[in-house]
C-alpha cells in the first residue's frame, strides 16, 4: 500500500473518531451536538438529502480533493436527526462505480459509438423536428425540481403535445388520484411529526422497517423510551416490520379494500363513527361505472346502504380476516382518545384498486373523526426522493401543469400560457399518454397505432421496472422507425436497447431540489465534478430546446417571439445556458425554481424561496411570510393551529374541497376482484417488491460492493408449508413462471420475510433476474397505476440452470 | 451491516449477506457503555486491544471510537456482544480512497462495455 493511501486512509480514520468524539461531547451536553465538526484532514461538508427514498434524510457529505469521501447523519435535519438506514451511510459510494457512463454513444449497425455531445444534441433536435407530436420524455421522480420543470415547459408550452410523464405513474399515482378526490388537493396533510405523537401506528400493507427505515426507528425509539405505541402491521406478508407489530394481520391479496369496508361498516352500524366531525367537515360520494376522479355525490344514508353487505362475515370471506379482528381495528378507531396515524405505500398503490382503497383509507379516519391533530392522519410515503416535488408538485404528468394545475382544465391552461408568456391554445387540451400507454404505443409500429417514435428517457430505468416488459418494453428492439434516448449514470437494462446513451451527472454533481414526502422541499449545491464528460440532465433538456429553437421551430418562442426556455442571471441579463462552458456561470437550478415557483401559489402550495431553503433542511409547503417577516412552514396542512391558510375559527378547512365548500368527501367504493387470480395451472399469488439493501432497480446501490454483497441477488420467497409440499429447500433452484414468462432463480424459505401460503415474493432489484418480464401490469382505471402485487404464477424444481452464471451461493441467515 | 439508531438495535437493517472481503470501510461510532462501571471499564480494556479500533475521549457511559475495517457487519455484532457494552451507534462511515472505488455489477455492465467502442 502507498503512502499516499496510508495517509488518506488515516485521514479517514481520524474524521470517523472526530465525528464520533463531537457526537459525545454534544450528548454529553458540552459541546452543541449538531455543530459542524471540522477536520484538520482536508475534508470540506455541506449538506444533500439522500439520494435514494422518498423519507429525505439529509446528509451530510464531506469532500477532499475533489471526491465525496465521507457520509455523516445530518444532526440539523428535523427528518432524521443524524440517522441514516444502511443505504444512507453508503450513498456517497454510488458515484464511483467503475462503469460510470463518461461519454454520448450513438448506436450505429448494432453498436454503440463515441460521440461528441453537439452530435448527441443535434440528433435529438433533428429527431424532434421530424416529427415534434411524436416526441415524449419519460422521467422520474428522481428528477430533481428544476429538471422536470424544464421538461415540462418543453413540452407542454414549446412542443405542444403533453407527452411526458415520470416514472412516478408506477408508484403514486393512486396515492395522487386519492388525495385528490378526497380534499381536491394532492398530498398529505399530516407529515413526519405524526409518528412522534400517534398512539397507533397503522400499516397498511407497507413495510417500513425495510423502505422507509429511518422513519419506522422514529416509532421504535418510542418504544424504547418506555412510550406507548401500538404498532399495527396490516399485509399479505411477514416482514421485518411484523416482528417489531404488536398486532399482525394478514389478508388475501386485494382483501384490504374489504377490510377498510368492514370497518367503515362496523363504524356505522355500531354507532361508532363520529358525527359531530363528519356533520362539520365531510360529504359523501361513492365510485361510478365507469369510474371517474370526482364519482357521484350520496348522502349518509346512501353510504350506510352501500356498505350494508360488507358485514364481518362477508369481509372473511374476502379478506381472510376473521371478524375479532375487523372488531379490533373498529374499536380502535372509535375511540376519541387515541391519535391514530395510517401510513401505505406501494401495497396499496400499485393495486388495479389502488384509487379505491386510497379514498376508503382517508375515509375511515374521517369517519372517525381520526383527523386534524398531531398524530392523527393518514399518510401516504413516497418511494422516490422528489416523487412529490418534480413528479407530483411540477406535474410531469400526461394530465399535469405545474403547481396541481390539470390539463383538462381550461382555466388552469390559460394560467399556464400566461405564466410561460405563450400564445393561447399552445398547451394542448388533449392529456398525454400514461406510462403504460406510452410505452406500449412506443413499442407499437407507428402505422398500427404506435405513434411515440421518439422517447428521451431520463434518471429511470424503465427496461427493469416497467410491468409487463415484453409488451411495454423489449418490444421497441424489432422497430428501426422507433429511436430510444436514454440519459443515465451506468448501463443498465434501458441503455440496453437505446440508440442514444447520455452520459450524466448525479446527486452531488450537480445543483439540485427534491421535495419528499412529507412536502418539504430540499436543496444543495454541487459538491464534485461529474466524470468524464458526464452533464446534468437540465442541461441536455435546455441545450436541446435551444438547438430547436435555432432549427425554427415555432414553439421555441414565447408570445413576444423570444426564446422560450431563457435563464437570467440576477441583472435580468441572458445567459448562454445551452453553451456547456456558459452552464456553471449562473445558479441554472435557483433561476428556473424561481420561475417555477409563482405556480405553486393558486393551490395554496406556495413552494419557499430558494435562499430560504439553502439555509435550511428543507421546509415543507405552504411556506408563509409571518408579520414578522419570516418564512414560517406549515407541517399539519387543513388545521388552524399550523396552517395560515385557515380561516380564523373554524379549526379543520378544508380549503381545496372538491365540492366548494371545504369539506373532504368520504367514498363508497365496493370491493373488485383482482383481474387474475391462482388457478389450477398458476395456484400461487406472486408480489413483487424492494429489499432494504438496494435501492428500487439497483442500479446505484448495485454499484456499492458493502450492499451489493449483502444482496447480491434476486430470489423467490415461498411459505414453508408450500415449499414443503412441492418438495423443495432453501437455496433450490427453482422456476417461476407466470402467463408472461418464466424466471429460474433460487428459493428463499423463512427468511427475512414470510408470503402467506399460497403465495410468493421476488424482490425487483436484480437487473439480470427481471421479475417485471412476468408481472401483470394490469393498471387502476383512475389512476393508471400498475398493479405489481398480485398475479397468479407457478413455481417447479428447475431442470437445469438456465446459465451457469445464475446457479446460487447459498444464501446466509 | 448493522447500524443502531439513538435506542434503538436495529435488527430489521441486518442484511443477510456475504461474509466475503470487502475494501476497508471507516465507521465513527458512538459507543453507550453499561451502568456497571466495573463491566463498563473492562469493556474499554477490550476495545482498547483490539485492532482496527480505535478509541477517543470517553464521557460518562459515552465512549467515541473509530472504527476501520473490511467487515463493519462483523465488527459491529462483535463490538455489541461486549460485556459492558448496551449501545453502539453509527454516525459517520468513510470511504477508503481508490480501493474503495465500487465495481460494476457483473450483468448488464459487461454486456453493455463488450457491444460498445470508444
Amino acid at each position: 500500500m502507498s503512502m499516499n493511501n496510508l495517509n488518506r486512509r488515516q485521514f479517514i480514520g481520524n474524521s470517523a473518531l472526530a465525528a464520533a468524539t463531537a457526537a459525545v461531547l454534544g450528548r454529553a451536553g458540552m459541546v452543541d451536538g449538531t455543530a459542524q465538526p471540522t477536520s484538520s484532514s482536508g475534508i470540506k461538508w455541506d449538506k444533500a438529502p439522500c439520494r435514494f427514498c422518498g423519507t429525505g434524510c439529509h446528509v451530510r457529505v464531506g469532500v477532499r480533493d475533489g471526491k465525496v469521501v465521507a457520509i455523516q447523519g445530518d444532526q440539523m435535519a428535523d427528518v432524521n436527526l443524524g440517522l441514516l438506514c444502511m443505504k444512507g451511510y453508503h450513498v456517497g459510494g454510488i458515484l464511483y462505480g467503475k462503469d460510470r457512463l463518461t461519454h454520448p454513444m450513438l448506436r450505429r449497425d448494432g453498436r454503440l459509438e463515441r460521440i461528441s455531445w453537439e452530435e448527441a444534441i443535434e440528433t435529438i433536435a433533428r429527431r424532434i423536428m421530424e416529427a415534434p407530436e411524436r416526441f415524449a420524455i419519460y422521467g422520474s421522480g428522481q428528477w430533481t425540481i428544476p429538471e422536470g420543470y424544464a421538461a415540462q415547459k418543453l413540452i407542454k408550452a414549446g412542443l405542444s403535445n403533453n407527452n411526458i410523464e415520470p416514472n412516478a405513474r408506477l408508484c403514486m399515482a393512486s396515492a395522487v388520484t386519492g388525495y385528490l378526490s378526497v380534499y381536491g388537493v394532492d398530498e398529505p396533510a399530516g407529515c413526519y411529526d405524526d409518528l412522534d405523537q400517534c398512539d397507533v401506528l397503522i400499516m397498511w400493507g407497507n413495510n417500513p422497517a425495510e423502505m422507509h427505515p429511518v422513519l419506522f426507528s422514529r416509532v421504535l425509539e418510542r418504544q424504547t423510551k418506555g412510550q406507548k405505541v401500538r404498532i399495527i402491521d396490516i399485509s399479505t406478508r411477514w416482514t421485518r416490520t411484523s416482528e417489531f407489530a404488536d398486532d399482525f394481520i394478514e389478508f388475501k391479496p386485494q382483501g384490504d379494500l374489504a377490510i377498510l369496508l368492514g370497518v367503515c361498516h362496523l363504524l356505522v352500524e355500531q354507532g361508532k363513527w363520529n358525527r359531530d366531525f363528519v356533520e362539520k367537515h365531510c360529504n359523501f360520494r361513492t365510485d361510478t361505472e365507469p369510474h371517474t376522479l370526482l364519482g357521484q355525490a350520496i348522502e349518509f344514508e346512501d353510504y350506510r346502504r352501500m356498505l350494508a353487505e360488507y358485514t364481518p362475515e362477508k369481509v372473511r370471506e374476502l379478506s381472510g380476516v376473521e371478524p375479532e379482528k375487523l372488531q379490533m381495528l373498529t374499536d380502535i378507531f372509535a375511540n376519541r382518545d387515541l391519535r391514530i396515524t395510517s401510513t401505505w405505500c406501494m401495497g396499496v398503490n400499485q393495486h388495479t384498486r389502488g384509487t379505491a382503497v386510497n379514498r376508503l383509507l382517508h375515509g375511515v379516519h374521517l369517519l372517525s373523526g381520526h383527523f386534524g391533530r398531531p398524530g392523527d392522519a393518514p399518510t401516504s410515503l413516497t418511494g422516490q426522493p422528489s416523487a412529490c416535488g418534480t413528479a407530483r408538485e411540477v406535474g410531469t404528468f400526461g394530465h399535469g401543469l405545474p403547481g396541481g394545475r390539470a390539463i383538462a382544465n381550461a382555466s388552469d391552461r390559460a394560467d399556464c400560457e400566461k405564466m410561460w408568456n405563450v400564445p393561447a391554445g399552445r398547451i394542448k387540451a388533449e392529456i398525454g399518454p400514461h406510462t403504460s400507454l406510452m410505452w406500449e404505443k412506443f413499442c407499437a409500429p407507428i402505422d398500427k397505432g404506435g405513434d411515440i417514435a421518439t422517447l428521451w428517457v431520463q434518471v429511470t430505468n424503465p427496461g427493469q421496472t416497467l410491468p409487463d416488459l415484453h409488451r411495454t418494453f423489449t418490444g421497441k428492439r424489432k422497430l428501426d422507425e422507433k429511436f430510444l434516448i436514454v440519459s443515465d449514470v451506468y448501463p443498465t437494462a434501458t441503455t440496453e436497447l437505446a440508440d442514444l446513451v447520455l452520459p450524466a451527472a448525479m446527486w452531488v454533481e450537480k445543483n439540485g431540489m427534491y421535495g419528499n414526502s412529507e412536502r418539504r422541499t430540499q436543496q444543495w449545491f454541487k459538491m464534485v465534478e461529474a466524470p468524464g464528460e458526464a452533464r446534468p440532465d437540465l442541461w441536455m433538456t435546455l441545450a436541446v430546446a435551444r438547438r430547436l429553437y435555432e432549427l425554427g421551430h415555432p414553439g421555441m418562442k414565447d408570445k413576444n417571439g423570444k426564446y422560450l426556455l431563457a435563464v437570467h442571471d440576477d441583472s435580468g441579463k441572458e445567459v448562454p445556458v445551452w453553451d456547456w462552458e456558459q452552464f456553471g456561470k449562473v445558479n441554472v437550478e435557483r433561476a428556473l425554481y424561481e420561475e417555477y415557483r409563482p405556480f405553486t401559489f393558486k393551490k395554496r402550495k406556495d413552494v419557499a424561496p430558494y435562499d430560504e431553503l439553502v439555509k435550511t433542511r428543507g421546509l415543507r409547503w405552504p411556506v408563509i411570510k409571518d408579520e414578522q417577516g419570516l418564512w414560517r412552514e406549515v407541517p399539519f396542512r387543513f388545521m388552524e393551529f399550523s396552517d395560515p391558510n385557515v380561516a380564523k375559527g373554524k379549526g379543520i378547512q378544508f380549503y381545496q374541497s372538491v365540492t366548494g365548500d371545504d369539506r373532504a368527501l368520504i367514498w363508497f367504493c365496493a370491493y373488485a376482484p383482482p383481474v387474475e387470480v391462482p388457478d389450477a395451472d398458476y395456484p400461487l399469488w406472486l408480489d413483487t417488491g424492494r429489499v432494504i439493501e438496494h435501492w428500487h432497480s439497483g442500479t446505484m446501490t448495485g454499484r456499492v460492493p458493502q450492499l451489493r454483497k449483502a444482496a447480491p441477488m434476486a430470489y423467490v420467497e415461498m411459505h414453508p408449508e408450500d415449499a414443503s409440499k412441492q418438495g423443495l429447500r432453501n437455496g433450490d433452484l427453482v422456476v417461476v413462471e407466470t402467463r408472461r414468462g418464466k424466471l429460474t432463480l433460487p428459493l428463499w424459505v423463512n427468511g427475512r420475510g414470510k408470503p402467506q401460503r399460497g403465495a410468493c415474493f421476488i424482490p425487483f432489484f436484480d437487473e439480470k433476474l427481471l421479475v417485471n418480464e412476468i408481472t401483470l401490469g394490469a393498471i387502476d382505471p383512475i389512476s393508471r397505476q400498475p398493479d405489481y402485487k398480485k398475479c397468479a404464477a407457478r413455481i417447479y424444481r428447475a431442470p437445469v440452470p438456465r446459465v451457469a452464471s445464475l446457479r446460487p451461493k447459498p444464501i446466509e441467515k | 451491516l448493522i447500524y443502531f439508531p439513538p435506542g434503538v438495535i436495529f435488527k430489521f437493517m441486518i442484511g443477510y449477506g456475504s461474509q466475503n472481503s470487502v475494501p476497508q470501510i471507516a465507521s465513527g461510532l458512538v459507543i453507550t457503555l453499561s451502568e456497571d462501571l466495573s463491566a463498563a471499564q473492562a469493556a474499554v480494556n477490550t476495545l482498547q486491544d483490539r485492532q482496527g479500533v480505535e478509541l477517543g475521549q470517553r464521557q460518562g457511559r459515552w465512549l467515541p471510537a473509530a472504527l476501520c475495517c473490511a467487515n463493519p457487519r462483523l465488527e459491529h455484532a462483535w463490538i455489541e456482544s461486549i460485556h459492558g457494552v448496551d449501545l453502539v451507534e453509527v454516525v459517520f462511515v468513510g470511504f477508503e480512497d481508490e480501493n474503495a472505488a465500487t465495481a460494476a455489477t457483473p450483468g448488464i455492465s459487461n454486456e453493455f462495455l463488450s457491444t460498445t467502442q470508444s
